[in-house]
């Protein structure tokens, strides 16, 4: 009990010291006032910034579909200008590679499908119709020509070119057998193939009375290439079978 | 102006100019006060007094900040500032100075008035001197500044019984230290 009222003491004193204790200083509260309020001023402005970003941001996902689409090309065209740009100055940069890999591309060797032109279908001379490239051909071209100009091509051996012709002498039947590889062309060794003209005459022989001579003549009908020269023979066939069929009628006993 | 205090804290927390500014002129003396009963220096009161209210305006500006009991709020940011500094800064600055701040330019004293300024010279000294870190710190929010049980035990952070029981033991230290004085009266 006597603690109690002792508390009681000593709880009134704490209030008289509540009561008696200083206040602020007027000049130290003012300048702390003046600080406060330019914190206050500060904060304030954050938000204004803030606040009017997000008004913003909200404004255009309402409703300002017309100025987000004119944004959007504008960038996409800045994109793309921007780009044009990049590339261009890329290329400036790096002419003189891009124009060395341009024409090493468009100089490159390349190899020419050469074919000789039927012209006349009763011709009977062989060419060369077609030159297929092969790795043992090799095309060296200056890099000055043009593309359209021929390469210069060196047949360095294994052209075979073989042309038979059997004459058979009575059927007045020829097979030519025309095959032609540029790579396997051997050594013609004088001869330079059966062409019109030049294909040695055949002998004649004493037992062949009208119908050899028919055959002769189909024979060299049948000199001709293709489809031209077995026409061409066939005919002179049956004009040597007419013969020599005569012929040997005649020579029958 | 802005009288409730609820309204008051909710105008507060929008960064209303007004509110903000009323509240400083409300709770800005008393957060003085209590700040240089606990640390004893004015400059320093005053410096934590700025650093309580700008405090409180980043706590405003990133949503936060007391929702209910504002006061309890700056008290509590007031003693935590206290408590920080008072464990880099050793400040030994009687609290006599804010009592004598109070009284200078006053008349000489009577024979009482001199008599009640020893017993509560007397009173500070033993606050000062007998009492923990704890129990003045609930002394002086129980019975200067006049917080409840609850409010003092959010304020320090610890339970309504503890703040009972330490509350009880200052006092009786504070009444053992006083007792002589009380006896020559």
């Amino acid at each position: 009990m006597e603690n109690t009222y002792e508390n009681q003491k000593v709880v009134d004193l704490l209030s008289k010291i509540k009561n008696s204790d200083g206040g602020y200083p007027s000049d130290m509260l003012a300048a702390r006032r003046q600080t406060y309020l330019k914190q206050m001023a500060n904060v304030g402005l954050g938000i204004g910034i803030g606040a009017g970003l997000n008004e913003t941001l909200k404004g255009a996902g309402n409703g300002a579909t017309t100025t987000t689409t004119v944004a959007s090309k504008v960038l996409e065209i800045a994109l793309i200008t921007a780009i044009a740009l990049e590339a261009g100055t890329a290329a400036y940069l790096y002419r003189d590679k891009i124009a060395n890999a341009v024409s090493s591309y468009f100089s490159a060797p390349t190899v020419h499908e050469v074919s000789a032109s039927s012209g006349d279908a009763s011709s009977t001379r062989l060419e060369i119709s077609e030159v297929v490239g092969t790795p043992s051909v090799t095309a060296s071209e200056a890099p000055s020509s043009t593309p359209s100009a021929p390469p210069s091509t060196s047949v360095s051996g294994g052209n075979n070119q073989n042309s038979n012709t059997q004459n058979n002498h009575g059927s007045g039947e020829t097979n030519t057998n025309t095959s032609v590889n540029a790579n396997a062309t051997p050594n013609p060794n004088g001869n330079n193939g059966n062409h019109y003209g030049q294909t040695p005459m055949p002998l004649r022989t004493k037992e062949n009375n009208g119908g050899g001579e028919g055959g002769n003549n189909g024979g060299e009908g049948n000199g001709n290439n293709d489809d031209g020269g077995n026409d061409n023979g066939g005919g002179g066939n049956g004009n040597g079978g007419d013969t020599g069929n005569n012929g040997g009628n005649n020579n029958r006993p | 102006m802005i009288k409730d205090g609820i309204a008051l804290l909710k105008a507060a927390q929008k960064l209303d100019e007004e509110a903000l500014t009323a509240i400083f002129d409300e709770f800005a003396p008393a957060i003085y006060k209590y700040t240089l009963r606990l640390c004893h220096d004015p400059i320093v009161a005053d410096n934590i007094v700025g650093d309580v209210f700008a405090q409180l305006l980043e706590q405003f500006s990133a949503g936060k900040g007391p929702r209910t009991n504002l006061r309890s709020y700056l008290y509590q940011t007031a003693y935590h500032l206290v408590v920080d500094r008072s464990r880099y800064n050793q400040h030994t600055a009687p609290l006599e100075i804010a009592i004598n701040l109070n009284e200078r330019g006053q008349s000489l004293p009577t024979q009482t008035q001199i008599e009640e300024r020893v017993l509560m010279e007397a009173l500070v000294s033993a606050m000062n001197s007998e009492l923990t870190e704890d129990q003045r710190h609930v002394v002086i929010l129980r019975f200067l500044e006049d917080f409840s049980l609850k409010e003092t035990a959010e304020i320090i952070g610890k339970d309504v019984n503890n703040i009972k029981v330490i509350q009880n033991r200052g006092i009786a230290k504070l009444r053992k230290a006083l007792g002589l004085h009380l006896e020559d009266e």
